[in-house]
């Protein structure tokens, strides 16, 4: 990792402290609020941060991750639903509210679907690409909405959040670091992965796949692993999500959230890992704070993404550390 | 036939109702630089790019030591020993020189499922990297980023990672393609000492440079093989001169 002095290194060390001091500072302010909001900042910089990994480093544009988030949230909402009506899910599975079962198992869940539906779109690229993993997304949202046994487009409420060992998550401090953990455990496997073997493979598939191809490697097989893996991350937001709302509903998987976090990934900066979380940061306090004064929030917030995206080739990551290398 | 290394037989791709490649049969021995010319639209790039595997062929045969390999796809036959320069260059160009041909030596180097230990920590993958940075004379250049190299820095890019994979056959499309003088003369001496290396298939424009480099020309004009021989033979054939060469002395024309 970039040394401590580098500009990456002072803004990593700022924002691990900020995210660590925010729940005792809200509480002595009195802003309980900010706890749960800053928890939904970070489950969402963990979906964007796995998006990334497909659209910065391999460069694959998807416009249906929030399928994945979506799948993972049901995944804990059908464990729980089962386990509240004491009746089995599928093949004889047991419900559960423990988040060590429903937590895997909704990763496993998003990251299953992702290599279908990753195996499937990855015959097409380009535009084609973004319209086939856009329709798979959309396929599954009618499909959820279509599911009365599940609440249908009405959702499915949780009676409470998941248990996880002697952690309290009812607590909304303990939960958000539980979200806090999560996302520094995926940062961490990400920023191993792109450094490594595999991840030099898909950054050389975003360049030139056919060179790839030429210089020995099946790279259909690095992608779809790349799809899944960012599948299996996405999904762990969603499964953070429908423990942190208590809810869960098709419109998770709705292609405007996919949308949605596609442009915290760009706001924030496509091939750094921080920047995801840089964007879902600035994002959803751009919602929070216009939102209060109009509806039609998105009318500024378009204007300055497109400054973004025009200006600032690496978001606003590459904005504040400047000229360091790529991927750092 | 034992020195063959590769044989093409019958090779034949159309598009639609355009035959590119029409029974097209080659051999290339070990050792050799077979040259391969021809007017355009004569089907030399599709040639290249069945043999490589971009494009299945519709039908025939390619031998490739032992193997029938026509159904193989590219990275298959790259892991065999097919190496490939292509006619606009080629290179991952936000990556540094060193990762560029640290991708091509990691690819002979087993599968890339290796998720976990960082590239940089890698000794068995930098030190052939390092080895390889110094064939082909980038090692001064290796923190930079690809598309700051210049044209000529590029090509030589190029061929050190295809050279990195330590390929038996090389297929070269039009390396001279967009060099001065200067560069053309570079390049065909660093095309000779290859010789050493590998067999190559050259595909060039430059008639000097095939006449100086190759031990066996073939022509393809339409989609077929008009003749293959000795640069003499090429240089004598009736047919050649009037198809191709325009009833000139490739000597004088150059």
């Amino acid at each position: 990792m970039a040394g401590l002095k580098s500009r990456s290194g002072i803004l990593l060390l700022l924002a691990v402290l900020f995210f660590v001091l925010l729940p005792p500072v809200s509480s002595l302010l009195g802003e309980q609020y900010l706890i749960s909001f800053f928890s939904r900042i970070l489950i969402y910089a963990l979906a964007a941060v796995s998006l990334d990994l497909i659209l910065g480093y391999a460069g694959m544009v998807s416009l249906g991750h929030a399928a994945f988030f979506g799948m993972g949230a049901y995944g804990v909402g059908f464990l729980a639903f089962h386990f509240q009506e004491s009746t089995p899910f599928l093949f004889g599975i047991e419900g559960t509210d423990n988040a060590l079962l429903s937590w895997p198992f909704a990763m496993v869940f998003s990251a299953t679907l992702a290599a279908v539906i990753g195996a499937l779109s990855l015959r097409t690229s380009g535009v084609y690409f973004i319209m086939i993993t856009l329709a798979f997304a959309q396929m599954l949202y009618y499909l959820f909405v279509s599911l009365e046994a599940y609440g249908g487009d009405d959702g499915l409420s949780l009676w409470s959040r998941n248990t996880l060992g002697p952690l309290d998550l009812s607590d909304d401090t303990v939960f958000y670091y539980v979200c806090m953990a999560a996302l520094s455990a995926f940062l961490f496997i990400s920023w191993r992965l792109v450094h490594s073997r595999f991840g030099q493979v898909i950054r050389g598939i975003r360049e030139n796949e056919l060179r790839m191809q030429t210089l020995g490697y099946a790279t259909w097989r690095y992608q779809l692993v790349c799809f899944i893996i960012a599948g299996a991350g996405a999904g762990l937001a969603g499964a953070l999500m429908a423990n942190q709302t208590e809810f869960v509903s098709p419109g998770l998987m709705h292609w405007t959230h996919s949308g949605e976090i596609l442009v915290m990934v760009l706001l924030g900066g496509m091939g750094t890992l921080f920047g995801p979380v840089l964007g879902a940061t600035v994002f959803l306090l751009m919602e929070d704070i216009l939102a209060a004064y109009t509806e039609h929030w998105m009318v500024f917030l378009g204007p300055f993404l497109i400054f973004i995206v025009l200006f600032a080739r690496r978001g606003l990551y590459g904005l504040i550390v400047k000229g360091e290398k790529h991927g750092d | 036939m034992t020195d063959l290394l590769l044989q093409a037989k019958s090779l034949r791709k159309a598009f639609g109702a355009v035959q590119a490649t029409h029974n097209v049969s080659l051999d290339i021995r070990k050792g050799e630089i077979h040259a391969l010319i021809g007017p355009n639209g004569a089907g030399k790039t599709t040639l290249i790019k069945q043999l490589s595997g971009e494009i299945l062929s519709d039908s025939g045969e390619i031998w490739f030591k032992g193997n029938n390999i026509a159904s193989l796809p590219m990275h298959r036959r790259a892991l065999l020993g097919i190496g490939r320069s292509f006619q606009i260059t080629s290179v991952f160009d936000e990556l540094s020189v060193r990762e560029n041909i640290a991708l091509a030596v990691q690819a002979h180097q087993g599968h890339s499922f290796r998720f976990w230990k960082p590239v940089n920590d890698d000794k068995r993958l930098q030190q052939a990297t390092s080895l390889a940075l110094r064939q082909c004379g980038l090692e001064e250049r290796a923190a930079e980023v690809a598309v700051s190299l210049s044209h000529g820095e590029k090509r030589q890019l190029d061929v050190g990672m295809v050279l990195a994979g330590n390929p038996d056959l090389l297929l070269l499309d039009e390396p001279m393609a967009g060099m001065g003088p200067g560069g053309t003369m570079k390049m065909t001496e660093l095309i000779q000492g290859l010789k050493n290396q590998a067999s190559i298939l050259l595909i060039e424009h430059d008639m000097q440079a095939v006449f100086a480099l190759a031990d066996r020309i073939t022509v393809l004009v339409y989609g077929e093989v008009l003749v293959t021989g000795t640069p003499d033979e090429i240089r004598n054939h009736p047919e050649v001169q009037s198809a191709y060469l325009g009833n000139r002395n490739p000597d004088a024309a150059a």
